[in-house]
């Protein structure tokens, strides 16, 4: 058991139940925070906020949209940036985190490029062609970089894609069948980091994804439940709301139990059910003041059942519950 | 990753074997993770508005009647302790939860009633937070509950336009978060650790966003509770170099950036430094707003705006780039 690594909670706890005293517990809290690695996260720390800063400006220095600067040294300075950031990236090398931010930082510019030359030539296109266009072209740097982050910014940018598209063409698309498509692309993306892809595998890009994935589909469904029929919803929404939920126990219940995901899978369950159970018991023609106190009671019963099975996996996993 | 051996070989008289013993005990943690506890927070604040439509409904709570609210939040507020402190089960726990809730809300909104006044209500919030502090042991009621008596009074001095009130405020919580974290914290601070952490952010934003005083001393006690974060990290180490790089990155912030900055800085290393996820969260979500609200209230044209972030990433890229290698490594 010694050879584990020290936790300071763990720490804390040996000194509350008496096992350290004061002076050795805050001793060896100490040494335990001194011999973590600052040095390594003041470096993270600074690339990121850093290029978040830089790109940032960049964006904004283009947006203000330089009477003085002549079109080709607008265009050439965006492209000297992009060609640097591949050039650096290629140097650095593709699996280090500094070669991965300057491909994402290159696909950021292919954005700003996009906008400057729709804002130069005024093409009269739809917003929604840059950000297809955008998608495109950053393809194959979000394959070549196996970078999570800007596999998820990618996403982000499909989705900006499909809004923006609906809202200015709109045709095939409604509300329901955009909400579908937004959540099968989240589901797909997650479904794939968890089977082809381990290299996506990390607890913040799954919690991303299958928290957009269950809500893209909540939110048709539980209208389907409320008000079958509002804004094209059909059976088709409810199952496939369902059929997510039932692909993301399978994952993170059975195949590979994992407790942040299941928090995620048992808050979008809970509201599910209690929308259903709601509307039942609110449009029947029961005694209404006492539904109130029973619809609360069902409440505390939904939500205990899920904490009582995420308690349960918490102790399978031994994890803190 | 530093293991227990080499952590305890560094502090005299510890009996190792008692600390093995200890470990090897399989037991149940004192708090549940964050996520867990916030699905339980959500389940219990949907279940107290329906039981709270029932007693409206019921005309058990009369609106004109002052005396029915502190009936009533008596009652279920003492109800609640009463099963909390008895109960092992977890639906008894969330109903305690749930009844707490209903509990407090009519008792202030009955002391709201009586004083119409801000102020009593907040102080009445705070005064219940302490008591209930002992009298309810549950990590997520002491965190929901603190939580709650910080917003009163920050609405109270808001609502009096006290700008130099949060200012008090904020040296509070950042004198409470050092002297609570300074040594080995007890498990059952935890929950006001973590009520505080959230706390002293919002306080920041709300200074910054309703401006009604001067952001100098916030800015002032917050550069001193880095200078003393930045000692607290690196309290047990040897390297000095590295301490005086920290101390003078911390002087640079305190001058040329923002009260909400400098909290989102020193929340990140007190997440790193206590390796704890929900505080290292809380951190990067508030250093994301207070960037955007940093950038975003400077007056100054786009063109202007672009050269300073274009200079500031530059900047923080430049000081990465000499970081010594040996802290990297």
């Amino acid at each position: 058991m010694l050879d584990q690594p020290a936790r300071l909670s763990t720490l804390e706890t040996l000194a509350a139940e008496g096992v350290l005293d004061e002076s050795q517990a805050a001793r060896a809290g100490a040494a335990l925070r001194a011999s973590l690695p600052w040095g390594k996260w003041a470096d993270r720390l600074l690339l990121l906020v850093g290029t978040l800063l830089l790109l940032s400006g960049i964006v904004f220095f283009f947006a203000y949209n330089w009477e003085a600067m002549g079109r080709f040294m607008k265009l050439g300075l965006i492209e000297g940036a992009l060609a640097a950031c591949l050039f650096f990236a290629w140097r650095v090398g593709l699996e280090r985190l500094v070669g991965k931010i300057l491909v994402t930082s290159a696909s950021v510019l292919v954005g700003v490029f996009l906008a400057v030359f729709g804002q130069i030539y005024q093409t009269g296109a739809d917003a929604w062609t840059m950000f297809a266009a955008w998608s495109v072209l950053v393809v194959p740097w979000v394959a070549a970089a196996r970078f999570p982050a800007l596999v998820v910014l990618w996403i982000a940018l499909l989705h900006v894609t499909l809004i923006t598209y609906v809202s200015q063409v709109g045709d095939p698309f409604d509300f329901n069948s955009t909400c579908l498509t937004l959540g099968m692309l989240n589901a797909a993306a997650l479904a794939l980091s968890e089977t082809v892809l381990p290299w996506m595998r990390e607890r913040w890009v799954r919690g991303i994804l299958l928290c957009a994935a269950l809500v893209c589909l909540q939110i048709p469904a539980t209208w389907f439940i409320i008000e079958p029929g509002h804004d094209g919803t059909t059976v088709g929404t409810l199952l496939a709301y369902l059929a997510a939920l039932a692909g993301a126990w399978a994952a993170y219940r059975i195949r590979t139990p994992d407790l942040p995901a299941l928090s995620i899978w048992s808050l979008s369950a809970c509201v599910g059910l209690l929308t259903a159970i709601g509307k039942g018991m609110f449009s029947g023609r029961g005694d209404e003041v006492l539904t109130f106190f029973a619809f609360g009671m069902i409440v505390v019963g939904v939500f205990t059942a899920a904490v009582t099975m995420l308690r349960r996996t918490a102790r399978l996993l031994g994890e803190s519950a | 990753m530093t293991t227990w051996t080499t952590l305890l070989e560094q502090v005299p008289g510890v009996d190792t074997s008692r600390v093995e013993a200890w470990l090897s005990t399989p037991r149940e943690h004192a708090h549940a993770p964050w996520y867990l506890q916030a699905i339980t927070a959500v389940g219990a604040w949907i279940a107290a508005a329906f039981f709270m439509s029932f007693l409206f409904r019921l005309e058990l709570i009369d609106w004109n009647s002052s005396a029915s609210f502190f009936v009533w939040g008596v009652i279920l507020t003492g109800a609640a302790i009463g099963v909390a402190r008895r109960s092992g089960s977890v639906f008894l726990g969330q109903l305690a939860l749930t009844a707490s809730g209903v509990g407090q809300t009519l008792l202030l909104v009955g002391v709201g009633k009586v004083a119409d006044n801000w102020g009593a209500v907040a102080l009445t919030e705070v005064g219940l937070a302490a008591a209930l502090y002992f009298a309810y042991p549950d990590a997520l009621h002491r965190f929901l509950t603190c939580g709650v008596a910080w917003g009163l009074v920050v609405g109270w001095f808001v609502e009096q336009k006290h700008g130099e009130w949060l200012s008090v405020l904020v040296g509070v919580q950042a004198v409470t978060l050092a002297g609570l974290t300074a040594r080995s914290l007890r498990p059952a601070l935890l929950p006001l650790v973590y009520a505080f952490a959230a706390a002293l952010p919002a306080t920041v934003l709300v200074m910054q966003l309703w401006p009604e005083g001067s952001l100098w001393p916030p800015q002032a006690i917050l550069g001193g509770w880095l200078l003393w974060l930045c000692r607290w990290a690196g309290a047990g180490g040897e390297r000095r170099d590295w301490q005086a790089l920290a101390y003078g990155a911390v002087v640079a912030l305190a001058v040329f950036s923002t009260p909400g900055i400098l909290t989102a800085v020193g929340l990140l290393i007190l997440g790193f430094g206590r390796q704890d996820a929900f505080l290292t969260t809380l951190a990067v979500a508030f250093l994301a707003v207070f960037i955007v609200l940093f950038y975003y209230h400077m007056e100054v044209d786009l063109a202007t705006k672009s050269w300073i972030l274009m200079a500031s990433g530059i900047l923080m890229l430049g000081a990465r780039a000499m970081l010594p290698r040996w802290s990297v490594s």
